[in-house]
């Protein structure tokens, strides 16, 4: 059973919603997808439709737990709507220390980052449009990270980059990649 | 999750309230199962394993697809391949977990890190690589120096716990023996007993 879970799991909690679908198919052959929804008979028909992508039982697991996904993924996207995000995040934080987390975001949602309640992971906020997701973190090796998760995907990525100016005022450098 | 981790650390070494704090933060807490690599050949280690619950082994596959035990983990013990793990070079290993298992996983840059501001854990740490080296020497010397009936014996003395927990294929490999030969040394001591 070479490469099973080899430093390559992938937690998607909120797997149900539409982007959790397309999220998780795109990156099923790529990494092992961890599927957490609070539907079981939903994410056990989803995690089915990527055993047929991949042709490979052990590819998917499904669990209902965020935490216990959590635990078990190196990385993870938190896919519920903004409002339940906090919540989940003080779940999760004692099992995603160091890790990285995809933090979704509808476009012209009102929001707050999580990275205060998980101060010792690695967040990268990923606001989606219609067809493209604009990328920010802090840490480099996560946005690189989220980035090429992404790219499996069918957005645009455009990794929004701030910077502070001499006189402190926040401006924005846009970097986006060719798909 | 760090329980066991933390009273390891605590036997040798004291730690604080905030050192326990601080200590927590460098480290990547991790389910595995059955199974599932932590490491394979050509890969670089990336990360020093401690087992918080479970069983983990590390070994070397030849060329004609033999696996080699190295060494075994479980609650209390720490495992990589410290050569990959310093140098950044490709590792000869393989880990996997022969248990389901509950890992707290540490990266060079965050150990480095961790011993800048715990300088304690410098002391822990030196304590372990002492152990480390008084074992490998007993290794070795049970390698080269005795009969395969004793080198299972004083295995099975100082390990009970081994014994009980790992396959006896794995346990033959460990001791450079076929598991043909170690059934026979079994049946043997069984019936001398």
């Amino acid at each position: 059973m070479k490469n099973v879970g080899y430093n390559n799991s992938v937690a998607v909690i909120g797997a149900n919603s539409k982007a959790g679908k397309h999220i998780a198919t795109a990156i099923c052959k790529a990494y092992r997808v961890l599927l957490m929804d609070t539907d079981a008979m939903q994410t056990t028909t989803l995690a089915n439709e990527i055993r047929n992508i991949t042709q490979s039982p052990e590819a998917v697991e499904t669990l209902t737990c965020s935490k216990d996904a959590s635990w078990e993924a190196d990385v993870i996207v938190l896919v519920v709507p903004v409002a339940l995000q906090p919540a989940i995040a003080q779940k999760i934080a004692e099992v995603a220390t160091c890790k990285t987390i995809l933090q979704i975001i509808s476009e012209n949602t009102n929001h707050s980052s999580i990275q205060n309640l998980l101060p010792y992971s690695n967040v990268v906020s990923v606001t989606l449009h219609d067809t493209t997701a604009i990328v920010q973190g802090k840490n480099k090796v996560a946005v690189q990270l989220a980035i090429h998760l992404l790219s499996f995907t069918h957005w645009k990525i455009v990794e929004k980059k701030a910077y502070k100016l001499k006189e402190n005022k926040q401006q924005h450098n846009i970097h986006s990649y060719k798909k | 999750m760090f329980d066991v981790l933390l009273a390891h650390i605590q036997e040798k070494v004291n730690l604080s309230a905030a050192d326990v704090a601080v200590l927590k933060s460098f480290f990547i807490p991790k389910k595995l199962r059955k199974r599932q690599y932590v490491l394979q050949e050509g890969d670089v280690c990336k990360y020093l394993l401690f087992a918080e619950k479970g069983l983990l082994r590390m070994y070397h596959v030849d060329d004609k697809g033999t696996e080699h035990m190295i060494q075994f983990a479980w609650e209390g013990w720490w495992m990589a391949d410290t050569y990959s793990f310093l140098s950044g070079d490709v590792s000869e290993y393989y880990i996997d977990a022969i248990e389901d298992a509950e890992l707290l996983m540490i990266t060079l840059p965050n150990f480095e890190a961790m011993l800048l501001q715990l300088p304690v854990m410098e002391r822990y740490f030196r304590i372990l690589s002492q152990n480390n080296i008084i074992s490998k020497e007993k290794r070795l010397v049970n390698t080269i120096s005795y009969s395969a009936e004793e080198k299972y014996t004083r295995l099975a003395a100082a390990n009970p716990e081994m014994m009980q927990r790992i396959p006896q294929n794995l346990i033959a490999s460990y001791l450079g023996l076929t598991p043909e030969t170690l059934s026979r040394i079994r049946k043997k001591l069984m019936r001398s007993k």
